[in-house]
This record gives structure tokens, C-alpha cells and sequence, in this order.
């Protein structure tokens, strides 16, 4: 385990139950593993309460036609139930009502939904409307929401999310990712130049122990894209991960050890 | 006066992870009402849009329409 997961999840815990973070921080010292069970089964007990009027509202819904229901969907309902009831809808029917309605809206809704609930209709969302999506909550710096959709996103509507996402929304979402399984599939979709950019960002914005979190959840072929790219750092942005690296209880080499790639330049044959 | 991990396996349906049963009383408690105050407020929220969503359905029907859906 390590700390650094344990308090995102304690950031994730928060949100569930609308709480801030700094009431429930005692809870940073938990296995990560417990925090996520527990955010799980309270999530569950949240969304499974009022389950069965909001089952009969969702089949209510069937009778009107989407374009109404679009309507009446933004304008009456609002987010907190438009999310509640996603999960309940005919998928197809929830794409064509998602697709009518504005981002600052939708954005509203991702908020309020558990992704695992509606991730049938998540997943067929156009790729324009996701980006337009994840653009509104990148202004927002909601990066837990951000964290909870992308392992239910396909991976086209990443990667186009991940232009529109800088340097510190990437890093910043990366560390709150609600699946950390899912971080190589994602750094995997980034382009060659975002690992210095986002190396860059990270001493810039104070953002090293991110960094070294998502180190943790990558396995050695993708690490070592980071470190080619740590090479090319200045010598005291180098020296500022390493003492990141050292106050965190971790391995300087998880982003700085010398490496070599035969035929990559910038490498270091040692 | 009730046990507060009791309280929060109660909520939860079932035993609680290692890393949360192993906390001291108080903790469980202040996890256990901070579950059971978002319960209430979410319920509060669904009910206010609830009723919002029935000011838009025709006066006399939504006497019907309260006993279908369970309101």
C-alpha cells in the first residue's frame, strides 16, 4: 500500500458522502483497499435507497417522447435525479436524451451518477460531447469526477479528452483515477511529448508527489517513458522529484534511474 | 446506546473492511452519521425534485400519478 492512495480515496470517501476531506482525514493511515470497499458499498447504499420510486419514475418516462424528455430532464428533474435515474433507462433512450442536452448540464449530472450504474450508456456517449463534458469539468478542477468516468469511457473519447486535459488536469485526475488499474491504459494513449510536458508541469505546479503515485500504478515499460523524459530535466527539477521521492518513502529511480533504450536518443547507455 | 461499528455494518449490510473495523469507536460513529446524514439529505433532494417534477403534470392527474410512481 501506500499513503499517497489512501488519501486520494479519503478525497473520493469525502465526496460520497459530502463531507470535507479534512473531517475524515484520519482515515489517510487505512489500507487503500478498504477505503475503496468502503466507498463502494456506501455508494451503493445511496443510490440503492429510494430504488424503487425511482425505478417507477424511469418506466413513467417511457411514455414521453426524448425530445420532452430532454427538456423536462433539464429544466424539471435536474441533476440529482437525472443521475439516479440514468442507470434505470433504456440505454438507448438515455443516449438520445444525453445527446440533447447541454455540457454545463451533463457536467452536473457526471457529477451526481455512479459511472458503474450507467456505464452501458456512458460508453455510447459521441466523443464531441464527452470532450465538450470533461472541458467543463476541467474548468472546475472537479477532478474525482473526471477520475471516476475514464475507465467507462472507450478509448477514442480518451484520448480525445486527454487534448483537451493540460499537463495539471492530467496529473491531477491521474491521482484520484477511480480505477488505478486502468493508469497505464491511459498513459499508454498519451502522446511522446506529453511525458517531459507533464514532467515539466509537475515541478512547476508542485505536483512531484502526483507523479510518483501514478509511477507506482505503471508497469516498467511504461515508466520508463516518464524516465526518458526525466532526463531531459534540469538538474534541479530533478533533484526536487528526488526529495519528493525520499519524503514519500519511495525509490528516487521509479522516475530517475539512468536508462538506456537502444536507437532513443537522450538515453543514457550505463 | 448503539455499538458504532454495529451501526455502520448495519448501513453497509454486512461486516466491515479490516482497515475500518480496526478503528477506534468514535471514528466508526463519525462514519456512520456521515453516512446516514447523506442518506437524509439525498433523500430531501430527490423528494424536493420529485415534487418540482409533479408542479409539471395537469392538477388532476397527479393525484394518480403520486400512487403509480410511490410518491
Amino acid at each position: 500500500m501506500n499513503n499517497l492512495e489512501s488519501r486520494a480515496e479519503v478525497r473520493k470517501l469525502a465526496r460520497v458522502l459530502d463531507v470535507p476531506p479534512e473531517r475524515i482525514a484520519f482515515l489517510e493511515r487505512v489500507d487503500a483497499a478498504d477505503l475503496r470497499e468502503l466507498r463502494g458499498r456506501a455508494t451503493d447504499v445511496l443510490f440503492d435507497a429510494n430504488l424503487g420510486v425511482l425505478q417507477r419514475m424511469a418506466l413513467a418516462t417511457r411514455i414521453v417522447p426524448t425530445p420532452v424528455l430532454a427538456k423536462i430532464a433539464q429544466k424539471v428533474f435536474g441533476p440529482l435525479l437525472c443521475a439516479r435515474i440514468a442507470g434505470l433507462v433504456d440505454v438507448s433512450r438515455g443516449v438520445d436524451v444525453a445527446s440533447r442536452l447541454p455540457p454545463r448540464f451533463l457536467a452536473d449530472v457526471a457529477v451526481q451518477l455512479d459511472p458503474r450504474r450507467a456505464s452501458e450508456i456512458i460508453a455510447r456517449i459521441p466523443g464531441d460531447t464527452v470532450v465538450a463534458v470533461a472541458r467543463e469539468l476541467i474548468v472546475r478542477e472537479d477532478w474525482i469526477t473526471i477520475g471516476r468516468f475514464v475507465g467507462h469511457l472507450p478509448e477514442a473519447s480518451v484520448s480525445a479528452s486527454l487534448e483537451a486535459l493540460g499537463d495539471v488536469a492530467l496529473l491531477q485526475s491521474a491521482y484520484v483515477l477511480d480505477d488505478k488499474s486502468r493508469a497505464g491504459n491511459v498513459v499508454e494513449l498519451l502522446p511522446a511529448g506529453r511525458y517531459g510536458s507533464a514532467l515539466r508541469a509537475a515541478d512547476a505546479e508542485g505536483l512531484w508527489p502526483k507523479v510518483f503515485d501514478l509511477l507506482t500504478h505503471l508497469d516498467e515499460p511504461l515508466r520508463l517513458r516518464f524516465a526518458v523524459a526525466a532526463a531531459d530535466l534540469r538538474p534541479d527539477a530533478r533533484e526536487r522529484a528526488a526529495a519528493t521521492a525520499r519524503e514519500l518513502g519511495l525509490d528516487p529511480d521509479l522516475l530517475l534511474a539512468r536508462v538506456y533504450v537502444p536507437g532513443l536518443p537522450g538515453t543514457v547507455d550505463g | 446506546m448503539t455499538d458504532p461499528a454495529r451501526s455502520l455494518s448495519e448501513q453497509l449490510g454486512g461486516a466491515l473492511p479490516p482497515g475500518i473495523e480496526a478503528l477506534d469507536d468514535e471514528q466508526r460513529r463519525m462514519l456512520a452519521e456521515a453516512l446516514r446524514d447523506a442518506r437524509r439529505r439525498q433523500s430531501a433532494a430527490l423528494a424536493r425534485a420529485s415534487d418540482e417534477a409533479l408542479r409539471y403534470v395537469p392538477a388532476f392527474l397527479r393525484g394518480t400519478v403520486r400512487k403509480v410512481v410511490g410518491l
